[in-house]
């Protein structure tokens, strides 16, 4: 019956949302490799970031995507429960920090006027966008497999032995 | 770790039931049990509850809570205060 009891110490497959997360995640790399590629050939041979071109093709990715999120979401592929969306809010938490320091940069750089013309910000936004999104998927694929993520779990432990420590 | 900590395991290995059948019939995933169990995810009350049906055990039983010394002390003194 011991064979039947299963003593897993912690989470050895993946779950549902860890599994839309990983090809989330391989999406949001390759956007970000075609649109790093592109970006330095264009600024490389013309000077300049055609900006509505990473837009275009930001959007033009995002549409057989959410269509497979929906697709995977309502063909019943697993199930979401309260630690998932509980992760997903946190991963949401870090993607607005994200989100709102690169636009507090944006607005510096602008205002000193580094940004030329409406194709570099655009340019800008779109890179912020996926920063911002690559920033959410890996801290909620960090969140899945530990407490407070890697470095928070760290710093915990350092603190409770440190505390032990002067206990002692 | 969390200061919440539980005797999942133990109360599993008396049934014996594994993590996916108590995931399924408390309706969360297994991954979240084993969270659970190791002190890495502190369930909602309503998890929590239906933890404590499917043993049949009062929450007490499950589930224990252990503030920390400076909150405990904070809480004493706001209590001296208004009490």
């Amino acid at each position: 019956m011991l064979d039947n009891f299963d003593m897993k110490e912690f989470i050895s497959d993946l779950t549902h949302q860890e599994k839309l997360l990983y090809g989330e995640l391989g999406g949001v790399l390759l956007a970000v490799l075609v649109f790093f590629i592109f970006g330095l050939h264009s600024l490389a041979h013309s000077g300049r970031i055609v900006g509505w071109f990473w837009l275009s093709w930001l959007i033009a990715w995002q549409i057989p995507f959410w269509h497979f999120m929906v697709l995977h979401f309502y063909s019943g592929g697993g199930r979401i429960d309260e630690r998932d969306r509980h992760i997903a809010q946190r991963g949401s938490q870090f993607a607005h920090v994200i989100l709102s320091a690169g636009s507090l940069l944006f607005v510096i750089i602008y205002g000193l006027g580094w940004l030329k013309g409406i194709g570099s910000a655009v340019a800008y936004v779109g890179a912020l966008w996926l920063l911002g999104r690559t920033g959410r998927v890996v801290r909620q694929l960090e969140l899945h497999r530990t407490q407070d993520g890697f470095l928070g779990d760290y710093l915990k432990q350092r603190a409770k032995s440190r505390q032990e420590g002067r206990l002692d | 770790m969390s200061r919440i900590q539980n005797n999942i395991r133990q109360l599993r290995a008396t049934k014996p039931m594994t993590q996916s059948e108590l995931a399924d019939l408390i309706g969360v995933t297994r991954q979240t049990v084993a969270a659970i169990e190791s002190d890495k995810y502190s369930p909602s009350l309503e998890v929590a509850f239906l933890i404590a049906h499917v043993f049949d055990v009062h929450l007490e039983e499950v589930f224990q809570f252990t503030p920390p010394r400076a909150k405990r002390n904070r809480l004493s003194e706001r209590m001296k205060k208004t009490i």
